[in-house]
């Protein structure tokens, strides 16, 4: 009896051992524990180090073995090397962290708070502090977003404002109104700003969302300028050649060799799309000029976000800020942003827009939008659309 | 690690290979891009509940298709108020069980067709690692534990890069270089990295205009390995090592379906389709017709005959000479390939709609069903005797639960 269940036992003992010994081999975490600050520190750098082309590549992979071995208790620290100026290195980092808590491993959870609760911390370190927090714990997700309206960081900001735009749907129409002023305020989102205006509207509240975004709605327009064969994408015509002695009631030889002058046009679309085809004419391979003023109170750095289904070219008091030579390609409010530099006082804006030949019908727009606004996307107004 | 522990552990992982090993579906439209398994066998008959080995909800859409790699299944997907949420999600062959998910924040343009997503290419996996692209231009390789090895946000290195309608272009690996084919009006390119490390090994400009096709890899005469990219203008055809371009003819090129390699005959959707054979030194052209028409679906390829989709006609035509067949019209619309498994076609409708067509039949469709309340974009992915298909919502595993293992 004995003699037969032995190599029963031996055999269970030995798939037992087996077992063990490559659960240890393969799950150790060599850094969960003990004097590891030091490695941590240097494979957070080499992750922080890693660039476009794929630099800092050598020593990040090496570094992310560390960081994937890495103790819980750790993630704070790996948070804390986050940063919104390395968008690379914050997804190699996102990833260390997502597989050091893949075993549900217990988390630093009040020091993983603390990490969120620092408005001053990285923007997509503290979203994901949030989703670590508020994994499977719903009430504290529900506690957390609505707090979250004024949040530097955008898609935590974005969700608050989802929570006030769906608590409006249960709340009666003054309520309701109330609540999706506030949102619409607080917004950064352009479609979710649109969104908000669209339920205002149901509710008999008109809201002006070129000023409400910061659209510029009117344009000196000038055309048509010769693009036969998108040729004169570079091509620099009258309106770009002199901008020191830029003048509206200048006139220029166009394609058809005739004099061109300014017209003034006023969009009422809501997003302060401008078409081209109904200002100026439906023609093909042409380019036409837009050009307004801003005044600024105060010398700054704002967005310029340009949503242009043609080629474009945009100029800041004669700065070239902007240049895109793609041709029907789709038209979104912030498809294109690009910093640009205001002074006090008159600002010059001028954007070149071309139309090329293309004969399908799904090619025949020609129109543009512009915007100005923070880095956040709250728009910026000029000092005669003020409140 | 010890000799002694290195030993067991070898032992262990010796003792596991059995239920690795399989017939992996490693890439878009699987070995070849051909999109056909001869000796498979899938129930031809399905519903929500009938043939359904698993169901699982994904945490995001994405009009990827799913891979399969030994016993995991991997899909990516994306979500967000703007695409920028990027997922790679593996699940097990066996139970749909998530094995793990990898998360990213995308890097370049999110923009794409309300319809679509971020998550647009089908990843790619060598075997050893998971490449998971995104329309974004974002791309992420893990191992199959899902332990991050490196990640590339190409939309940083080429900012224009990209179209509204969503780029889709899956990737392809071969001989530890992965290859990558972005081709928008903004900016195009076509770039090998290093699968080990994510460094850039070459680079070549592409025409700025847009393709959404995806690059397949074939042999050359000489033995070397080749990508061969469709894009609007043009048949390119690269050496995988160096990135020099080794032929390229000028055509008319179809920019969504893709083109997929028979052996040694490259077949390409340009001038109509292409046949080239690759057993000279200079690549020769079988047959070409302008008759072959294709839409958004690509090829599939079984028992020397080639299927098309063009709207909802599908057609079968002699692979030696581009002849057609037969046809027959279907109903609806479709964005992902068909896949053949034994002598049935199986197509999967923009709506949800399976259909099976029977390939002995003159293409009779002999069976339907409609999974309610999905999009499905992707083409299905076939391994063992199972089938993948994924949705904006969940993906199934179809396979005969009585038969032999899958």
């Amino acid at each position: 009896m004995i003699s037969r269940r032995l190599p029963d036992f031996l055999h269970k003992f030995s798939c037992v051992f087996v077992l063990v010994l490559t659960i240890t081999t393969f799950n150790q975490r060599p850094y969960a524990h003990g004097d590891t600050s030091d490695q941590l520190s240097d494979a957070l750098s080499a992750i922080n180090n890693v660039s476009t082309g794929g630099g800092g590549h050598d020593q990040a992979i090496g570094a992310m073995k560390i960081l994937n071995r890495a103790a819980p208790d750790q993630i704070p620290k790996i948070l804390n090397a986050m940063s919104d100026e390395n968008k690379l290195a914050v997804n190699w980092l996102r990833s260390a962290v997502i597989k050091i808590t893949g075993d549900g491993s217990t988390l630093p959870k009040q020091k993983i708070r603390e990490y969120f609760d620092d408005k001053s911390n990285a923007h997509l370190g503290r979203l994901l502090a949030f989703e670590l927090l508020t994994e499977n714990e719903k009430s504290l997700a529900d506690e957390l977003i609505p707090k979250l309206v004024d949040d530097p960081s955008l898609p935590l900001r974005y969700m608050a404002i989802a929570n006030l735009m769906k608590e409006s749907e249960s709340a009666d129409d003054i309520q309701s109104i109330g609540i999706l002023g506030y949102a619409l305020e607080k917004s950064r989102d352009v479609e979710q700003v649109v969104e908000i205006a669209k339920s205002l509207n149901e509710k008999g509240v008109s809201v002006d969302l070129q000023k409400q975004l910061g659209f510029l709605n009117s344009w000196h327009l000038v055309g048509n300028f010769d693009n036969k064969d998108e040729s004169g994408f570079d091509v620099k015509f009258g309106p770009e050649k002199d901008f020191e002695k830029f003048d509206l009631e200048a006139t220029y030889p166009d394609a058809d060799k005739t004099d061109s002058t300014w017209s003034q046009h006023s969009t009422v679309e809501p997003t302060g799309l401008v078409d081209l085809n109904k200002a100026i004419g439906k023609v093909k391979g042409v380019i036409a000029y837009a050009y307004t003023t801003y005044d600024s109170d105060i010398e700054r750095e704002v967005d310029i976000r340009v949503g242009c289904i043609n080629a474009h070219k945009i100029w800041v008091n004669g700065e070239l800020v902007m240049s895109n030579e793609i041709y029907h390609n789709g038209i979104s409010p912030d498809k294109f942003i690009s910093k640009a530099r205001l002074i006090k006082g008159k600002n010059e804006i001028l954007i070149k827009v071309c139309q090329n030949e293309q004969t399908q019908s799904w090619a025949q727009r020609w129109q543009f939008q512009v915007r100005i606004c923070d880095e956040t996307g709250k728009a910026i107004r000029p000092e005669s659309n003020k409140e | 690690m010890s000799y002694y522990h290195k030993t067991i552990a070898i032992v262990s992982i010796a003792f596991c290979l059995p239920c690795l090993l399989g017939t992996d579906w490693p890439q878009f439209r699987g070995p070849g891009g051909i999109s056909s398994i001869a000796d498979a066998t899938i129930p031809i008959e399905f519903d929500d509940e009938k043939n359904i080995g698993w169901k699982t909800d994904l945490p995001a859409k994405g009009a990827s298709s799913p891979i399969v790699v030994g016993n995991k299944v991997v899909v990516t997907c994306s979500g967000g108020s703007q695409q920028e949420q990027l997922y790679t999600v593996c699940l097990d062959s066996n139970s749909g069980g998530v094995l793990w998910t990898q998360k990213y924040w995308a890097t370049g343009r999110t923009l794409c067709h309300p319809l679509s997503a971020n998550a647009a290419p089908t990843p790619a996996s060598d075997g050893t690692h998971v490449f998971s692209f995104f329309s974004s231009n974002d791309l992420a390789c893990t191992d199959l534990d899902g332990n991050l090895i490196w990640f590339r946000g190409l939309g940083l290195d080429y900012p224009k890069a990209g179209n509204d309608v969503g780029m889709s272009a899956s990737p392809v690996v071969q001989d530890g270089i992965v290859v990558v084919v972005v081709e928008s009006q903004g900016a195009s390119f076509a770039m090998g990295l290093e699968a080990d490390t994510g460094k850039t090994v070459w680079t070549i400009d592409r025409k700025k205009s847009a393709s959404w096709t995806s690059p397949v890899i074939l042999k050359a005469k000489d033995g070397t390995s080749k990508v061969a990219i469709q894009s609007s203008d043009r048949l390119t055809l690269v050496d995988l090592t160096s990135g020099e371009i080794y032929k390229d003819y000028e055509g008319k090129g179809n920019v969504v379906p893709s083109p997929s390699v028979v052996g040694n005959v490259l077949l390409s959707p340009i001038d109509g389709a292409t046949a080239y054979s690759m057993e000279s030194e200079e690549p020769k052209v079988l047959w070409n017709s302008e008759q072959v028409r294709i839409s958004s679906s690509s090829f599939v390829v079984h028992e020397n005959k080639l299927y098309t989709m063009n709207g909802s006609v599908i057609a079968s035509y002699d692979m030696s000479d581009g002849k057609q067949i037969t046809k027959a019209r279907v109903e609806g619309s479709y964005w992902s390939t068909p896949v053949i498994a034994g002598h049935h076609m199986y197509m999967f409708a923009q709506d949800g709609t399976g259909y099976v067509v029977d390939l002995n039949d003159e293409l009779k469709v002999i069976h339907k069903h409609q999974f309610k309340d999905e999009v499905m974009l992707g083409s299905p992915a076939i391994s063992g005797n199972a089938m993948y298909i994924r949705s904006d919502k969940s993906i199934w595993k179809i396979a005969d639960k009585s038969g032999p293992a899958s």
